[in-house]
């Protein structure tokens, strides 16, 4: 089924529909989240509320803006930046600490990825990994298409740096 | 083309873009750039390799439903420009919320064999609830709170659903909407529920959608608490406390609502009390148009209608004026609900003075 034909299921209250949504991409979205707000917990909250807000509020998806992938990872970025602001500064700098402490999948790729910033890892991750184009990133973080480039760019020169920097690559490399 | 101009280009080829002859002639024959876009290429595939790792784990199962009926359908019965900004959920919630006193309350060591967990509740800057929650007693083992938290509605659940040792889990639902928007118990019924595992002695956050987390804090106790809270028994200038209120109509009881409670705290505010086949009465201490003038008795408000003497029974002294005013409507149904669906509930609501001195349920905005 098309993103339009799902988001009219979605947006007609089809909780079958909804279901199935949620089970293609939930663990998807907790996924890209663990790696945005800080700890396991923080992620699954953030992920819930993520579709919570989109089963709650359907008429916020234009088809002609984008697909429902990138919809919806934009809403999980917008809802993991309202965690974050919600978090009071020190905490936050704890929290950020231990995100970058907390790896169930430890290797020097994914430790240097934890030391990124939030919007290096939010970039890297949602191209990388989700596979969204330049396009649907473009849309996602409401910037242009040319800055998606640059960015891109930016954020895979910091995790090389911090890659190479990690003693334990030198010598592997 | 150098390194230095060529390398943004490497970044763009990475991800399957076109890029300029003359950026992709250098990146072909520089060992530079083809070192990075190796490196590159690495990244992403670690990148992938922990993200096929950390999606293995299915998202806990939901159910998604939305709420069918709403209280704006009874908006339209009569009660137009009425705003209900709290609510007991009696559908959902068999306990009680932000009961005053400190009588009664004992508190017993942590790790100790209580039966009750007595949660404080916090939203926002100044909402406090508290939500005691038995563990033996399926009567009392769920809470709820509806108001507005900065500027905006929040309805929440808690229930009790198991206990493990000193721990206990916890099933929340939430609801966060517009401030102007109405909310009903169907409204936070249809919401997902979370669950959450808690240590009284610790703190609970628990992420709202736009709004601060809830902080919930416990403690064990040894009983369900007849109080909780920091009021005394003496009501406060403006207060109107509204607690297990029984209806008599001569000497027949014709609304019983044990265990629901409004407190009102400000004068531009009324207790409201729906009873199924009664309709809904507006407690204020201040006169509502078409209302009638009671008198207070300690637990007491004595009125008559229609020939018919009427007595409001409460749980504790209800307020510190002689008279209060109360607005009866015959026939009101908040919910259209078929019979045996019914149920009674308690809330406060918002009233506003008009010109003629006279007070009306506030206006809502749309």
């Amino acid at each position: 089924m098309d993103d339009a034909g799902m988001w009219k299921r979605i947006s007609d209250g089809d909780a079958e529909a909804f279901e199935a949504f949620y089970r293609e991409y939930a663990s998807r979205v907790r996924a890209f989240l663990r790696h945005s707000v800080a700890g396991e917990q923080a992620a699954e909250d953030v992920m819930q509320n993520t579709f919570t807000e989109i089963w709650r509020r359907p008429p916020g998806f234009d088809t002609e803006r984008g697909t429902l992938r990138a919809y919806l990872f934009g809403i999980a970025r917008k809802q993991a930046a309202g965690w974050w602001r919600r978090q009071r500064p020190e905490e936050e700098l704890a929290l950020d600490d231990a995100a970058s402490r907390t790896t169930e999948t430890s290797s020097l790729v994914a430790d240097a990825f934890n030391r990124l910033g939030r919007e290096h890892r939010t970039l890297l991750w949602l191209r990388e990994v989700e596979g969204q184009s330049y396009k649907e990133l473009a849309t996602i973080l409401d910037i242009p298409v040319g800055t998606v480039r640059s960015r891109l760019f930016a954020a895979r020169e910091a995790l090389r740096a911090i890659w190479h920097e990690t003693p334990a690559m030198k010598g592997d490399r | 083309m150098n390194c230095g101009e060529a390398t943004e280009f490497v970044s763009a080829l990475c991800d399957g873009e076109r890029i300029p002859t003359v950026a992709a002639e250098h990146i072909g024959r520089c060992e530079s750039c083809g070192e990075r876009l190796r490196a590159y290429v690495a990244m992403g595939a670690e990148l992938r390799r922990i993200a096929s790792m950390e999606t293995a784990a299915a998202a806990p199962q939901r159910t998604w439903k939305r709420g069918q009926h709403r209280l704006v359908l009874w908006w339209q019965k009569g009660w137009e420009g009425m705003r209900i900004p709290r609510i007991a959920f009696a559908v959902l919630i068999a306990g009680i919320i932000v009961l005053g006193s400190t009588l009664a309350v004992v508190k017993v060591r942590a790790r100790d064999a209580g039966t009750v967990v007595l949660l404080t509740v916090a939203a926002g800057d100044n909402e406090r609830s508290e939500c005691p929650l038995s563990t033996v007693d399926k009567r009392g083992d769920s809470c709820g709170f509806v108001g507005k938290v900065e500027q905006n509605t929040l309805g929440y659940g808690i229930e009790l659903l198991k206990r493990d040792g000193d721990k206990v889990q916890l099933g929340i639902r939430s609801v966060v909407l517009p401030a102007t928007a109405s909310l009903s118990s169907n409204d936070l019924a249809s919401e997902p529920q979370r669950q959450f595992w808690f240590q009284p002695g610790d703190t609970l956050k628990v992420d709202l959608p736009g709004l601060s987390p809830l902080i919930i804090k416990g403690n064990w106790l040894d009983h369900m608490p007849a109080f909780a809270g920091t009021h005394d028994m003496d009501p406060g200038p403006d207060e109107l406390r509204f607690i297990s209120p029984l209806l008599l109509r001569g000497k027949e009881v014709i609304g019983d609502m044990e265990g629901g409670a409004s407190i009102v705290d400000k004068r531009n505010s009324a207790a409201w009390i729906y009873y199924p086949k009664q309709g809904s009465y507006l407690i204020s201490l201040v006169p509502t148009k078409g209302g009638i003038k009671a008198r207070v008795q300690l637990n007491r408000i004595l009125f008559e209608e229609g020939g018919n003497p009427y007595v409001f029974i409460t749980g504790a002294p209800i307020t510190r004026s002689k008279y209060v005013w109360v607005l009866h409507q015959q026939g009101f149904d908040p919910y259209n609900w078929s019979e045996g669906d019914e149920h009674e509930f308690t809330s406060v609501t918002e009233i506003t003075e008009t010109p003629s001195g006279e007070w009306v349920p506030a206006p809502t905005a749309k």
